[in-house]
């Protein structure tokens, strides 16, 4: 198993799979970002200078 | 729903932050101070006045005390500071405030005192010793109780950003420094990390890199989204916007460390993973600087006129530089130039004085009026500071970037056919970037000078008004309100479910035998749609979970460390436990004889690392000029790695050999007398100064607990077999007229270096072990392959 880690050509899936991974969480939050609510976002922004 | 109860008036804790400020400035000033002395060391050896004043032991001095001590001390003011104000609560226990500020600034002097000693670990910004590393996982164990316990007790139900990247911050650091500093102590101020090789390696670069992301990004990210809405009266440009800067941020952070070892003999996969990985950081680094940029909003006449703004948004600015041009140092090609040169040296300087010292004076130049309730003593004195220090920076960094690219291209140089170096001897290209290094000084004193100006006029601000601490009247809200999601709700959550039931899918498809993997994959496809439809169908429950966890700060915690742990996990795991001995690339590296061990100790403690690598990279022109490429197994027992991360002289991977013992004796007492032009510190004092024979049985006693095979030895045995060796030296030395005593430093010293790139091959290895005369080699409890044969 970790032979095949150490060993095996990884060059053709590995930028992939970092390209995959970063999607995904970026798109999450990007999602969840859109999806907050307008008040809730101008009260969590404001809430240093409160 | 939260319930309030009364209103209370309550007083902040700035006492604490006032502390924390001030010695953030004194020691800044000293560590940049150094900075100027050991830079002026690499133009002016002369410099090096004494052993314990010379470049190797001041260079670590110098760049833990901007970390841990300036950076370090700046953060902990910011985060009491803005964490009482967003929690709306005084901090927990002034006592543990109290024990976190005396117990990092003795931290910091027994770094001052130990570090000119020479005792050290030998490993960049981990070279305190271990009673040193113990005293700051328990001070970051009282800052973590005290943080978190002010986190419980607040009246603001809503987690703000800044705090998402503080708890980052707290978590992660403790997870870094502990794996990092694993060690067996030898004695009390000496001990070998755990780890060995490409292994200690690839831990000591997810720990550094990490320590740039978690102890000098995030937490001033935090800083940021707190105090630049502050000083500019208006909300943070978007909030949504901070949501996926900081999840992204903090989730792909953590995988880059292995671009520091780009070329090396390190994996290839996980060179990859660091360079994509770093590649992918420019996304979330960029949405936070344009965050940060454009919450000047409309407000952008106060760049003119306060001094904080100003300081603010250059910071911000190099946040972008500095941000760009890592993933650009990241590219493997761009690395083949850079890596070993000024070039990052330029790189951590922008990120350090630019992003985190320019910070830091915007966050002092807005706090000082305050806690001492009178106003800036004097706007141009700190216009001054931020002309001076910002033509300092770049004076600085520009002539990096010139000196890096300019050796770079020379050290790379080679003819039309590929066949001979264009620059064979390095003293050339070092020669060529010396007046780069000049200006190096000339910046670096400028910002200094801005520095001290800062102190100045804070000094007089503070005497102008008298320290106050700030009251605010609050509504307390009912205990059980917030933080009441328990651990069930957390992780039996349809998000936690889906992303981990997937992950383990993953894995299974990377790590399972043919046939099983592809099911795997199957699977994980299937349970993928699942998830959609499953999204779907009820986001709003989804969406509930989220927000429920923004106003509890157990979950957060706990998902965040999941976050970062898991890409330091999927790299650290394969390679840890990865059979040593069949991943050797055909070599393995021979054991250090005694007298050669603490030769290595003393090479180490002079901290010849920070200027000889010794790492051989599969490039050509590295070949050409030292040998053959460094495979993993030719430093599978080196406790600490000693790679290094800069060539301001020449790699000394294949040292051994090269040269016979009286050009290293000669080499050591005076180098410009074997190499002209060296600008290398004399080391009178190895000719003088005995080694350790008094240890060296529990150092090999500790080696051997470590997996490291040295044959049986007494005591006495180890301790004759140096001293013998050591005559064989000095008769050599003799016969070229050269004197000196077999138990003196020198001699230990020649003896490692002549040993250095000696390997044998493992079919040399194999016969060794069945020859009957061999002795029986013992299996260490630390061994990795002590359950494991190396002939299977």
């Amino acid at each position: 198993m970790f032979k095949q880690v150490i060993y095996e050509s990884w060059l053709d899936w590995v930028p992939y799979v970092a390209f995959g991974v970063t999607a995904l969480v970026f798109f999450t939050f990007v999602i969840r970002a859109i999806a907050l609510r307008k008040e809730r976002c101008d009260h969590l922004a404001n809430l240093p200078l409160e | 729903m939260t319930t309030t109860t009364s209103k209370q008036t309550i007083e902040f804790n700035d006492k604490v932050v006032r502390q924390f400020m001030w010695a953030s400035i004194i020691w800044g000033i000293v560590g940049m101070l150094v900075g100027v002395i050991i830079a002026s060391q690499l133009n002016f050896h002369q410099l090096n006045l004494t052993s314990w004043l010379s470049y190797g032991r001041l260079r670590p001095l110098h760049t833990n005390a901007v970390i841990f001590a300036f950076v370090g001390n700046m953060m902990f003011a910011g985060v009491y500071y803005s964490t009482q104000r967003l929690c709306k609560v005084r901090m927990a226990s002034d006592l543990l405030s109290s024990i976190h500020f005396w117990g990092w600034q003795c931290i910091i002097v027994s770094a001052a005192v130990t570090l000119p000693l020479g005792l050290t670990r030998g490993q960049e910004y981990a070279e305190l010793i271990w009673p040193i590393n113990i005293a700051v996982a328990l001070i970051w164990v009282v800052f973590a109780v005290n943080f978190f316990w002010t986190l419980a007790r607040r009246n603001e139900p809503s987690l703000y950003v800044a705090l998402w990247f503080y708890i980052s911050t707290v978590i992660t650091i403790a997870l870094l420094y502990i794996v990092n500093h694993i060690s067996i102590p030898t004695s009390w101020t000496h001990s070998y990390t755990v780890f060995a090789g490409v292994q200690n390696a690839l831990i000591q670069w997810w720990y550094g890199h990490n320590a740039v992301a978690f102890f000098l990004t995030t937490p001033i990210l935090g800083i940021m989204y707190y105090f630049l809405p502050k000083a500019v009266g208006r909300p943070v440009y978007s909030y949504r916007l901070s949501i996926v800067h900081f999840w992204s941020l903090v989730f792909i952070y953590i995988w880059a460390g292995p671009h520091h070892l780009l070329n090396t003999a390190l994996p290839k996969w996980l060179q990859m993973l660091g360079m994509f990985f770093s590649l992918m950081l420019w996304a979330p680094s960029w949405g936070g600087m344009l965050n940060g940029l454009l919450t000047l909003r409309g407000a952008w006449d106060k760049l003119r006129t306060d001094p904080v703004v100003k300081f603010f948004i250059a910071a911000v600015t190099f946040y972008g530089m500095c941000t760009f041009e890592g993933p650009l140092l990241s590219i493997r090609a761009v690395n083949a130039l850079s890596h070993y040169s000024d070039w990052t040296i330029g790189h951590v300087h922008s990120g350090a004085l630019g992003w985190n010292g320019l910070m830091a004076a915007g966050l002092f130049y807005w706090l000082t009026p305050r806690l001492y309730g009178t106003k800036l003593y004097s706007v141009p004195m700190a216009n001054f500071h931020f002309w001076i220090c910002l033509f300092g920076i770049l004076l600085y960094v520009a002539a990096m970037w010139v000196s890096g690219i300019m050796q770079g291209l020379m050290l790379n140089s080679t003819n039309a056919a590929g066949t001979a170096l264009t620059y064979p001897n390095f003293i050339e290209t070092l020669t060529a970037i010396r007046p780069m290094m000049a200006f190096r000084i000339i910046g670096g004193v400028m910002y200094l000078v801005g520095m001290g100006l800062m102190l100045v006029n804070l000094v007089l601000t503070a005497r102008s008004g008298k320290a106050v601490n700030e009251t605010r009247e609050v509504a307390v809200i009912q205990r059980g309100s917030i933080d009441n999601m328990g651990l069930k709700t957390t992780f039996l959550a349809d998000p936690v479910t889906y992303f981990f039931g997937g992950l383990f899918l993953l894995l299974g498809w990377l790590f399972l035998p043919k046939g099983a993997d592809i099911a795997a994959l199957i699977c994980a496809l299937i349970f993928a749609s699942i998830a959609v439809k499953k999204f779907i169908s009820s986001h709003q429950t989804w969406s509930a979970w989220y927000e429920r966890l923004l106003e509890n700060w157990l979950p957060f915690t706990l998902l965040t460390f999941v976050a970062v742990a898991l890409g330091g996990l999927i790299q650290i795991i394969p390679t840890v436990m990865v059979n040593r001995a069949k991943n050797m690339e055909d070599r393995i590296q021979q054991i250090y004889t005694p007298l050669e061990l603490t030769g290595r100790d003393i090479y180490v403690s002079e901290g010849c690392y920070n200027c000889h690598s010794q790492m051989i990279r599969t490039m050509l022109p590295d070949v050409l000029r030292y040998g053959e490429y460094s495979r993993m197994g030719e430093s599978i027992y080196d406790h600490p790695f000693q790679w290094g991360s800069k060539r301001t002289g020449p790699d000394l991977a294949r040292e051994g050999g090269k040269y016979p013992h009286s050009w290293h004796f000669n080499h050591m007492k005076d180098p410009r007398s074997t190499s002209i032009g060296s600008n290398m510190p004399s080391y009178p004092h190895l000719f003088t100064e005995k080694f350790d024979q008094k240890t060296l049985p529990a150092k090999i006693a500790t080696m051997v607990k470590l997996g490291v095979p040295y044959p049986i030895m007494t005591d006495v045995e180890i301790k004759e077999n140096a001293i013998k060796q050591g005559i064989e030296i000095v008769t050599q030395l003799k016969n070229d007229n050269l004197a000196a005593s077999p138990d003196t430093k020198i001699v230990a010293i020649i003896a490692y270096l002549q040993k250095l790139g000696k390997f044998d091959t493992l079919e040399v290895e194999a016969k060794l072990k069945n020859d009957p005369g061999t002795p029986k080699l013992i299996p260490g409890p630390g061994n990795p392959d002590k359950n494991r044969s190396i002939d299977k």
